[in-house]
């Protein structure tokens, strides 16, 4: 076929439609929007699509005009297009008009976010429409009234649940949704509620669920659950573990915790490859992480939550040669745990750090030989000290920096700043 | 070197370095599969979809690239960020066509699977539509609109609940 140069033609018309689909593929859900104004082929084609709609969320906000919201769920019902996501927020007063777009479609992710179920009859209809496909139910800052408090029992099957997310979620809303979820892969709870029922039903469920890989869990919620010995009992085995808003305390509470945690994290050694822990939890469990041998992600904060009478200068954790990426919130006062951390992770090539001072930065690039993405929030240094400093470094970026240093980079010609120092200059003129 | 000879729709043929022909993933099932023999002087693949001029243009991206590091399968493409901005300057300038011939090569680096020139070269027609509006991208591709006003603002209305998920 030849062509003209002039030549111009609809690409969804030319091309077959693996290759249409994948050009539209790279563009963000804004300009996909837009683009299904063209004409009707557009809209259809991107609408049909699922490669393309699975990016797609649908936010129903019900804070505003309640007539103008019904008439855009009406219209939203009538639509051709297949939305997978929905998101509901502060929907309560036009319940009505949501049971009938739950309806419309198969929705595959459901976020629920401020809103409260006035009565058993809402959460009822509301999770009985959504329960048989969603995939991803995802619950932030909602109120429910128990669906069964009138007396009858009607119980929820969730066959294709896979991720459960309870977010500052009274009571994780109620037991019997942790009943029929086998097939869960990820569960995150971030709560400081709860209650009896709901906690006891989120026990049996760790001790019965295989499936479950990535857990994230914060608040008092995961002490009360390893209080319970179901450590060593639980048959799932995870990939990723995230804990955060775990104060530090002593104790005998706390300490059982710890404890309990650790005996966790050793029953997960053969699979957990990312260990999230965004508060500090003492040197016994982070000896604990470092002893995981397929150990590959680890980010570890909280460092301001140390109490400043405990030395950490001779903390010896285990050299763990499987860790290649790395998050430290780590504050220039803590020296001698950084020290001990860089010593036992030989092998990291990423590295975010969010406080970068010139003995710490001096202390990395000296053992960490195989760096090759360097991440700072704050760069607290007014010079560069030698020429081979971070010599395998690729990637750099530098979220704030000492002016001083600026000044110091910049009264040099281009030509006689080292590698590193050209990768710090491109940064700041930009 | 080790030299392939390949052969254009329009009867041309090239002779290029079998490493940089290997860069299609057809050619090389092809030499696998078929038995084509490597060694052979007169052996001619055959590609009857591509022509000399998208062929010759073929060529000089897989020479500039042929020692670019294989993507690894383990990266999670599921999760990657598709980005459109990360187009090499070397690269851009190479895709410095008229839209024809940008549309032939995404088809021939289709028909030869050559994942690296399919995928800049698709972003660079993505581009093309990244930004717009729907009447700058009507105008770039030739294309009529066929809604009624009616319709067109009811898909306004609803993009407007639309976000990234």
């Amino acid at each position: 076929m030849k062509l003209k140069s002039t030549f111009t033609v609809d690409p969804l018309e030319y091309f077959p439609y693996e290759i249409a689909e994948h050009i539209l593929s790279f563009l963000p859900v804004k300009d996909l929007m837009r683009a299904s104004l063209v004409n009707t082929l557009w809209y259809d084609f991107i609408g049909q699509s699922s490669n393309l709609m699975k990016n797609v969320k649908l936010k129903i906000s019900c804070n505003m005009d309640r007539d103008y919201s019904r008439r855009i769920m009406s219209s939203i019902k009538k639509s051709t297009r297949n939305y997978e996501t929905l998101e509901v927020e502060r929907c309560a007063q036009c319940m009505d008009a949501i049971y009938d777009v739950l309806k419309s479609r198969k929705w595959n992710n459901i976020i629920i976010t401020n809103t409260c179920f006035g009565t058993p009859e809402q959460t009822w209809l509301f999770f009985s429409l959504i329960q048989e496909h969603v995939k991803c139910l995802e619950l932030s800052g909602v109120y429910v009234r128990h669906p069964y408090s009138d007396g009858t029992n009607k119980g929820f099957m969730f066959p294709n649940l896979r991720k459960f997310v309870a977010k500052n979620t009274q009571a994780f809303l109620f037991p019997e949704i942790f009943q029929n979820i086998r097939h869960l892969t990820q569960l995150d709870l971030f709560s400081n509620e709860h209650n009896v029922a709901s906690l006891n039903a989120v026990m049996n469920f760790f001790k019965k669920n295989e499936k479950i890989e990535v857990l994230n869990v914060s608040g008092r919620v995961f002490h009360q659950i390893l209080y319970d010995d179901i450590s060593d009992k639980v048959p799932f085995r995870l990939k990723k573990l995230s804990i955060a808003n775990v104060n530090y305390q002593e104790g005998a509470f706390y300490k059982r915790f710890y404890t309990n945690l650790i005996i966790f994290l050793k029953k997960q050694s053969s699979t957990l490859e990312t260990v999230i822990l965004s508060d500090w939890l003492g040197d016994d469990v982070l000896k604990a992480v470092y002893s995981l041998p397929k150990l590959k992600s680890l980010t570890i904060k909280g460092f301001n939550q140390i109490h400043d009478n405990v030395d950490y200068s001779d903390l010896m954790l285990i050299r763990n040669p499987s860790i290649k990426k790395m998050s430290i919130g780590v504050s220039p006062e803590n020296f001698n745990i950084l020290k001990s951390i860089i010593v036992a992770t030989p092998n990291v090539t990423s590295l975010s750090i969010l406080h970068m001072s010139f003995q710490f930065m001096n202390f990395i690039s000296q053992n960490s030989p195989h760096l090759k993405t360097l991440s700072i929030d704050y760069l607290n240094i007014t010079h560069i000290p030698q020429r081979d400093f971070f010599k395998n470094l690729e990637y750099l970026d530098v979220k704030d920096y000492e002016m001083c240093l600026k000044e110091f980079i910049m009264s040099k010609m281009f030509h006689d700043l080292t590698e590193f120092e050209q990768l710090l200059f491109f940064i700041m003129i930009d | 070197m080790q030299t392939i000879k390949l052969q254009s729709s329009d009867n041309e043929i090239f002779e290029c370095d079998l490493a940089v022909a290997k860069c299609s993933a057809t050619i090389r099932t092809m030499l696998e599969d078929l038995g084509i023999d490597e060694n052979s002087e007169d052996e001619v693949v055959p590609l009857p979809n591509v022509n000399s001029a998208i062929l010759r243009k073929v060529i000089q991206f897989c020479t500039y690239h042929k020692d670019d590091p294989v993507p690894s399968s383990t990266d999670d493409d599921e999760n990657k960020e598709k980005r459109t901005d990360d187009i090499t300057s070397w690269d851009a300038d190479f895709l410095k066509v008229d839209q024809g011939t940008l549309f032939e090569l995404i088809l021939a680096a289709n028909y030869l699977d050559i994942r690296s020139l399919l995928d800049v070269t698709c972003k660079t027609v993505a581009n093309m539509i990244k930004g717009k509006t729907p009447d700058e991208i009507r105008k770039t591709f030739n294309i009529k609109n066929d809604f009624t006003p009616a319709e067109e603002e009811q898909v306004r209305k609803e993009n407007t609940w639309c976000e990234e998920k």
